[in-house]
């Protein structure tokens, strides 16, 4: 799907898939699977940012963790540029399935995560300094004074005193919280960073603050970023390229204000119009999506989105769209992507 | 009738008396709300929204205290032959009396945010029995349609039955599929967006005058978003109620309210027309929080303009305008010192800043 000589290539997901069993009965027989991912495909260049949205329950964080397989995957590749594997940091594609634990630790260094709820991913009996040193003292980087340094100079970059250092999580306040859950992901010195809704428990004022934050790290330690959300609007301002997720699948994918503007995929448009716009004199035809999100535990034939889909026909009921590229860089699962003339914002 | 006044808050004060000192969660709220009328009530975490919304229905939970200022309720009563207005100061009734309990849930309805979330599902009779009173959450593990029957029959005088079809009519209104079977479905069998349209309908089957809507959809997808703010807009203008809409969500206040308080620190720090908030804000607060936010659709490589600093501790709030340590227009010796007052700048569009009190 993607051509290998893009050498620009940080992380290329092939047919992702994570089924979860759903289990019943005593003796806890497999019933049937939530689909929570199925068969997803994408790519992440180096120091961009990509956007993954969609509804809650679509399957985006849970891609997002079975990529560094914290959950491990039902199928797919996921070939990860490494390098540390080659002594003299020589760029190295792998398959990150394909390793088993000791194999893929040396590249957890690489891939760090950041969490949606601050309070709930930094341990209340550790203080700041123990949070941020952990990763090092795990992948054994510096020892004493070295590490001290280090936690500093994370937090400095955070905007943290250093006297914050010896205190305990529940001395601050939300969005530093945000910011010690960031000077940890950074420890290492990672290359990719998968953001998991990292500002949508953050209050406006604090939200734009953290926004600009990534967005200066990103530039200073040449990151890239996975950044799940479901708040549209900081998703177009933050991501270089947005994918959109429905019901574990990938439906479209695109440069951010393409996607924005000329969507493809009905599902797109409709989530587009639904977006409230803070202008009180502007009134958008609102597109209204009948129905609930389907089940990934029994999907509707064909594609997905059909029963909620306002152009549906057919052929949407019988068979499932192939995700393709329809025009350089722009990624559609839709059977009437090329006749729809679809609006955006 | 639009313009005839339904509710007033005069000068309200809310305080909590804990431990480490007392905190001013409401200092100072003047606002009005008409019949008819969409007020939005907009800040941050912390700004003293919801503990408002909880003063005017004399329901702040202990220890917070309502120590000064008035809300003013017109009550609209029908006798036999003529109807006439009666002004009652909710702040004066016992909070557990006869009177303010037909008028919370009955007259003046409510929403919050996650209905299920704040409840324990293991509840006493008692318990429940309050909470029935109060409707402001659904039961688990108690039938939507027993829970909105029983709202019914205690502000309406009507028998189980009739009962019943307002409930299976209301949950139509609010859009439910097959209102006959849901009726009898749990809030656990409910989608987050269905349960809150429960709420919506338990909250109006009363037909309330007011609706107090506390971060209604916070907790949803943008898309059942859409449909929960277009399905109260629709009852708003079919049963001419007034709507109180506290959110920190500035697109969808933009899209709801005719008239914006904003808040900062339990002061009302701005108060006008939705236009004039959006297009001219006066207050450096609200321009700040307006820049703040990004916009959907024009992109722009430009940084979101923040506010400098943090919220204060509420412990600890600074001396004179409680904003300007974060303020970008500071005027030292002036701002740290002058407590602002209010000032009418153009009709209906108030402002609390030193800024346009020539000083």
């Amino acid at each position: 799907m993607v051509e290998q000589s893009d050498s620009d290539i940080l992380l290329d997901v092939k047919g992702l898939t994570k089924y979860f069993p759903i289990q019943r009965g005593f003796l806890r027989r497999t019933v049937g699977y939530v689909r929570a991912v199925d068969d997803i495909s994408f790519y992440v260049r180096e120091r961009e940012t990509l956007g993954l949205v969609g509804e809650s329950g679509c399957g985006k964080t849970t891609a997002g963790r079975t990529i560094i397989r914290l959950y491990e995957p039902t199928g797919g590749t996921v070939l990860f540029k490494t390098r540390v594997l080659s002594p003299d940091g020589e760029p190295q594609m792998v398959n990150l399935f394909e390793l088993d634990r000791t194999q893929i630790m040396p590249i957890r260094r690489e891939i760090s995560l950041i969490f949606q709820d601050p309070v709930g991913s930094l341990n209340p009996r550790m203080s700041v300094f123990d949070i941020v040193a952990e990763p090092m003292a795990i992948h054994g980087q510096g020892t004493g004074p070295e590490t001290e340094e280090s936690v500093v100079r994370l937090l400095d970059r955070v905007g943290l005193r250093p006297e914050h250092m010896r205190r305990y999580p529940h001395e601050f306040s939300g969005g530093q919280r945000q910011r010690i859950g960031v000077a940890r992901a950074l420890a290492l010195n990672p290359r990719l960073v998968i953001c998991d809704e990292p500002v949508s428990a953050l209050d406006v004022s604090i939200q734009a603050q953290t926004l600009n934050l990534l967005e200066d790290l990103q530039a200073d330690f040449n990151l890239a970023y996975i950044f799940i959300a479901h708040d549209l609007s900081v998703v177009q301002h933050i991501s270089d390229r947005v994918a959109v997720m429905y019901v574990g699948k990938l439906v479209e994918m695109a440069d951010a204000e393409e996607l924005y503007i000329y969507p493809l995929h009905p599902y797109t448009e409709a989530l587009m119009s639904a977006v409230p716009k803070p202008d009180p004199l502007y009134r958008s035809e609102r597109i209204v999506m009948p129905g609930d999100v389907a089940d990934p535990s029994n999907p509707p034939s064909g594609c997905y989105f059909h029963p909620r889909c306002r152009y549906a026909r057919d052929i949407c009921r019988k068979e499932t769209p192939e995700f393709r590229e329809l025009k350089p860089d722009h990624w559609v699962a839709c059977h009437l992507a090329e006749e729809l003339q679809l609006s955006g914002v | 009738m639009k313009n005839e006044l339904l509710l007033e808050v005069k000068n309200l004060k809310v305080q909590f008396d804990v431990r480490d000192g007392i905190i001013k969660a409401v200092d100072g709220a003047t606002f009005e709300i008409r019949r008819g009328q969409t007020v939005g009530i907009i800040g941050e975490s912390g700004c003293g929204k919801s503990v408002t919304a909880k003063a005017i229905m004399q329901m702040v939970p202990k220890p917070g205290k309502i120590v000064d200022g008035e809300v003013l309720y017109h009550r609209r009563v029908k006798t036999g032959r003529s109807d006439f207005t009666d002004i009652i100061n909710v702040t004066e009734l016992d909070p557990d009396g006869t009177l303010i309990r037909q008028i919370r849930g009955g007259e003046i309805g409510m929403i919050f945010q996650e209905p299920m979330s704040s409840l324990t599902p293991v509840y006493t009779a008692g318990a429940h029995i309050r909470e029935a009173v109060g409707l402001h959450h659904l039961i688990p593990f108690r039938k939507v349609g027993a829970q909105m029957v029983e709202t019914v029959r205690a502000h309406r005088h009507v028998t189980k039955a009739e009962a019943r079809e307002i409930a299976v009519d209301m949950l139509r209104r609010v859009g439910i599929p097959k209102p006959e079977q849901r009726v009898d479905s749990y809030p656990h069998q409910l989608s987050g967006g269905q349960r809150q349209r429960v709420m919506i309908a338990v909250a109006l089957s009363c037909e309330p005058a007011m609706l107090i809507a506390d971060e209604p959809t916070t907790a949803l997808d943008v898309s059942i978003e859409a449909q929960i703010l277009d399905i109260m807009r629709e009852l708003q203008e079919t049963v001419d109620m007034a709507i109180m809409f506290i959110t920190h969500n500035l697109a969808v206040i933009a899209e709801m309210a005719e008239e914006i308080c904003v808040m900062y620190m339990g002061k009302v720090v701005e108060r006008a027309s939705v236009v004039k908030v959006f297009y001219e804000p006066k207050h450096p607060y609200t321009r700040e929080l307006l820049k703040s936010i990004p916009h959907v659709g024009k992109k722009s490589r430009e940084r979101l303009a923040s506010i400098k600093g943090m919220v204060p501790d509420p412990f600890n709030l600074p001396s004179g305008c409680v904003f300007h340590p974060r303020c970008p227009d500071y005027m030292p010796g002036k701002c740290d010192r002058i407590v602002p007052g209010w000032t009418e700048l153009e009709e209906g569009h108030w402002v609390s800043c030193l800024l346009y009190e020539g000083v």
